[in-house]
């Protein structure tokens, strides 16, 4: 059996082929995805803290100042996170734990997405709402917000936005993983069955 | 270790990735996405395997656990509790392929960790290595190895 192959196995048993490959793995993914969201996250800092130099209205000068914050406390996190995050397989584990160890760290970073999320939207949604009826009146903030019910309008786009954009980024993190998780969850609950 | 060295063990042991993939794939896609995984994830694994172990049981393990922590594409075929007829994709002539060939498929009947199990079984390792390989009791992998060979008998049966 030991000399059985396969023509498509043997191409990959190449030094050059081997180093041309990429993993498909989820925390593969997961990791390159920690990747660019910190990209995206010094980007965007860059672009708030520009923002902030030119926009004269101190609410929003508030909120981006706000953003900063939060970009930044989310990159020390996703720092930390993309740091401990390991693609490769454990050799050294049995496939009980190996099983664990991945399940884990998919979940961990679907909550810690959810939950980042969580901060963000109110402060974008606010913010941007404030900004967009600022530039599309042609006044200041406090002129858009001086008028009624802006402010109302501007607190029940939030309540109504936060938890739809939440329930979104949920879905689509089930249907991007959903089933891997589930996958993994079914076979850590057959091998701890004693049948 | 050279990267000469690793590729000639593999090389050596290629029999295993091609026998616990051929329990797995469910299409030509997915057996070259579990080939490219298994050989990317001995390859980063390279540097640590410090030789104490086997180089085939390492692999086997690398495999087996790459191989129960791939992502599953949806669109993979669920096979149902049917051999279904074999002789096509055999030898007639080679009766001792067929059997090897019904036995390959009715193990891909199992679940994916009973079809570890009684991969390992069939390869010759013990039940106390079953159970350290894959974290679970020796009381457990015995129970489990009876009920998946009552199933193959079943199956073989049909």
């Amino acid at each position: 059996m030991n000399e059985q192959n396969d023509e498509d196995l043997k191409a990959l048993l190449n030094i050059s082929a081997i180093a041309k490959e990429h993993s498909n793995s989820p925390l593969q993914k997961i990791k390159t995805s920690f990747f660019y969201n910190m990209l995206w996250t010094i980007l965007f800092s860059c672009l708030y803290l520009i923002l902030f130099f030119l926009i004269d209205f101190w609410q929003i000068k508030a909120a981006l100042a706000f953003l900063v914050v939060v970009h930044i406390l989310g990159l020390l996190s996703a720092y930390k996170q993309y740091k401990n995050l390991k693609p490769e397989i454990m050799a050294d584990q049995s496939v009980l734990e190996e099983l664990k160890r991945q399940h884990k760290s998919v979940k961990n970073w679907m909550n810690a997405h959810l939950r980042s999320g969580l901060l963000f939207y109110p402060v974008s949604i606010g913010a941007s709402f404030l900004l967009g009826g600022a530039i599309g009146s042609s006044g200041s903030v406090e002129d858009f917000m001086s008028r009624p019910y802006i402010l109302l309008a501007t607190i029940i786009l939030i309540i109504v936005l936060t938890p739809l954009c939440h329930f979104l980024a949920k879905k689509m993190l089930k249907s991007s993983f959903g089933n891997h998780l589930d996958n993994l969850q079914k076979n850590i609950d057959d091998l701890e069955s004693v049948e | 270790m050279s990267e000469n060295r690793f590729l000639d063990l593999v090389k050596e042991n290629q029999g295993i990735i091609y026998k616990l993939v051929s329990i797995y794939a469910n299409n030509a896609d997915e057996k070259k996405d579990m080939y490219q995984e298994i050989i990317l994830n001995a390859w980063k694994g390279w540097p640590s395997f410090r030789g104490d172990a086997k180089f085939s049981t390492w692999l086997y393990r690398i495999s087996l656990n790459t191989l129960l922590t791939i992502r599953r594409k949806p669109s993979r075929i669920d096979y149902t509790d049917s051999l279904g007829d074999i002789s096509a994709q055999t030898d007639k002539n080679e009766i001792y392929n067929e059997d090897a060939e019904r036995l390959r498929q009715a193990i891909r009947l199992l679940s994916e960790t009973n079809r570890a199990i009684i991969s390992m079984h069939l390869d010759g390792y013990e039940n106390s290595e079953i159970a350290e390989f894959m974290g679970i009791s020796l009381n457990n992998v015995s129970v489990k190895l009876h009920r998946c060979k009552e199933q193959i008998a079943n199956l073989l049966k049909r």
